[in-house]
């Protein structure tokens, strides 16, 4: 791969966002590194579901602790939204910065490294969780962590070395604060299920890092990747002038500091200065999805599919996330708010949001290989049996997501075993879809090979 | 999309109209389906497939042949030849879907469709119009910033005049 190198005329030809859709082709990385983040997004977005259905009578008033539901949690939080995450940002900053990834010791590619143990190291922590094992969970959670840092590394090595796309970059530099404060809390949790240190000599009890570890994941690392990413994929697909950079920094600005009052608040279980935070993450966000509003109403293409009707849904569901948020931080809403927040923010939110991106990515990416390879591209909406696949998933998400809330609102158990076996179906349709779109890239190189071994 | 030169500015404008019209046929083709041809009293479809015509004569014919002849050589010039790859290798993937379209569309102007040539219509508008939408996405956000920041001030109106020729010969 080359690198232009800061400053080089060839770089700044990559300045504008859009610049993703050309010689993209020249700059994919290695297909098979994505394609297993997202594949075992996939998978573990069946699991988590199905976990959620499983321990449908201890969701409504969860309130933390190993089980089925603290590993259904984390087969979302870490299996799907931050695996999606890794697999998209090594390849989609790698085409839109114009600068390669590739800290590769050696012959030793980190990516791939981080694949190796961020995939084992979740199942395991999952696994670990879900049988209340602290040294499964210790494990699986030491093998994420060194992926995370592998990871950290990748990405800020592009951050450090591009000069384009502030806006994201900036967002992209919070998200890695977040991540190691994230690791350093969730590693933390984990030792104090069998130590119970947590709570003495001015620490935070179990349950304030608990909400401080969410706050950091929900919002920091995957809702700072999502807000800094959209300012490039939005205008892609719309066909739209990039964001006002003055907004998108006013928003940013709003975001973190509602972010950096918001944890410490967390910490010390101050309701008042919760309550602050969230209104200052409301006005960022709200500065956000008006730029996010004005890309479509400016954008060429107006039709714009199932993928959008997801993302639209996503950004109606994130400010009510940080509502419920706030109102579950001043007691207001009962004893089962905190859990329809945390609902709303992983499930609903970014669930929905990654679901609908990565329905437009997954297509591209395997267009672009077609192109690598001289292939003529089958239609975008051919891939993956989208007519069924698709749609079965958008339908069944829906569902579970009302059915779920609900029942979680109403104290009505039925209801979430209801929504957590419409969410696993919508979830198999997603994987159904993914392993189609992932074979048809597979095949594209291995026709490849085959013609060049004849 | 804000372009400082006549020509992306231009190309810009025909891409729009290009995407509005291929838009509107898809949602005439999904909201007709494909089982049944129109009803004979569609009073909108004639003309829409009308201004599908003069697009793909417009866009097709003139706009594809003008960028191959004078826009690419100047991105060539610069060594981006994967770019040019995909766009050349688009442009030949197009060309015959719209010739096809529009000997499907004169036909049934003689004896309007029967369910063999309302298939035929509906499965390559589909194609064709998401083909042709993917790749002026391509265009106007890599292809036209690109040009924007190569073509010089003094070629801008030159460019502009050659593109003109080239579309009323398309």
């Amino acid at each position: 791969m080359i690198d232009p190198g800061p400053g080089n005329p060839a770089e700044r030809r990559h300045a504008f966002p859009g610049s993703i859709l050309m010689g993209a082709q020249g700059r994919l990385i290695p297909y098979h590194i994505p394609l297993r983040f997202f594949v075992s997004a996939a998978v573990f977005h069946v699991a988590a579901w199905l976990l959620l259905a499983v321990g449908y009578a201890d969701i409504a008033g969860f309130a933390g602790g190993p089980g089925v539901v603290l590993a259904g949690l984390h087969a979302l939080t870490l299996g799907v939204l931050v695996m999606t995450a890794m697999g998209a940002s090594y390849q989609l900053l790698n085409v839109a910065t114009g600068v390669a990834t590739g800290v590769v010791p050696g012959r030793f590619d980190v990516s791939r490294l981080s694949s190796w143990l961020y995939i084992p190291g979740t199942g395991l922590l999952v696994l670990g969780m879900a049988i209340g094992n602290s040294h499964v969970m210790l494990l699986g959670g030491g093998l994420v962590a060194m992926a995370m840092a592998a990871f950290a590394v990748v990405v800020g090595d592009i951050f450090r070395r591009t000069k384009t796309l502030k806006t994201t970059v900036r967002h992209g530099w919070v998200a890695l604060t977040c991540l190691v404060l994230l690791a350093l809390a969730g590693l933390a949790l984990i030792t104090d299920f069998e130590h119970g240190f947590l709570g003495g000599a001015g620490l935070p009890d179990h349950s304030a890092l608990a909400t401080g570890h969410a706050i950091l994941g929900g919002f920091g690392l995957m809702g700072m990747l999502v807000l800094g990413f959209s300012y490039i994929l939005v205008p892609m697909f719309v066909l739209s002038p990039a964001p006002d950079e003055r907004r998108s920094t006013a928003s940013f600005g709003l975001v973190l500091a509602g972010l950096a009052i918001a944890v410490p608040a967390a910490l010390a279980g101050s309701a008042p200065v919760m309550a602050l935070a969230t209104a200052i993450g409301l006005a960022g966000v709200g500065v956000h999805l008006s730029l996010m509003l004005k890309a479509l109403r400016e954008g060429m293409k107006k039709r714009l599919g199932l993928s959008f009707a997801m993302v639209k849904a996503g950004w109606f569901l994130l400010p009510l996330s940080i509502i419920l948020g706030g109102l579950a931080a001043v007691g207001i809403g009962g004893d089962n708010a905190p859990t329809l927040f945390g609902f709303i923010l992983i499930f609903g939110w970014l669930l929905t949001f990654l679901t609908g991106i990565l329905q437009r990515i997954l297509p591209f990416l395997a267009s672009m290989h077609a192109h690598k390879l001289g292939k003529r591209a089958p239609r975008l909406s051919e891939m993956g049996h989208q007519g069924v696949t698709l749609k079965l998933h958008a339908i069944c998400h829906g569902a579970a997501l009302a059915l779920v809330s609900v029942g979680i609102v109403t104290g009505m158990d039925p209801l979430i075993l209801a929504g957590g076996l419409t969410g696993s179906l919508g979830a198999v349709a997603f994987l159904w879809f993914t392993l189609g779109v992932s074979k048809l890239v597979v095949t594209f190189y291995a026709d490849e090979k085959l013609a060049k071994s004849t | 999309m804000d372009y400082s030169r006549a020509i992306c500015r231009t190309l810009h404008d025909d891409h729009m109209a290009t995407v509005r019209v291929l838009e509107n046929l898809e949602t005439a083709l999904t909201r007709i389906g494909r089982k049944a041809p129109p009803a004979p009293d569609d009073r909108d479809l004639p003309r829409l497939l009308v201004d599908v015509t003069a697009v793909l004569q417009g866009e097709i014919s003139g706009h594809f042949a003008f960028e191959e002849e004078h826009l690419f050589p100047l991105i060539e010039e610069m060594g981006e030849t994967p770019m040019l790859a995909i766009l050349r290798d688009e442009h030949e993937t197009i060309r015959p879907l719209a010739v096809r379209i529009t000997d499907v569309v004169a036909a049934s102007r003689e004896s309007g469709f029967n369910p063999d040539s309302w298939a035929q219509l509906y499965d390559l508008g589909l194609d064709l119009a998401e083909r042709e939408i993917f790749h002026i996405q391509k265009e106007e956000m890599g292809f036209l910033p690109l040009l924007d920041q190569i073509v010089e001030p003094d070629d801008d109106g030159a460019l502009s005049m050659a593109f003109a020729e080239a579309r009323s010969a398309g």
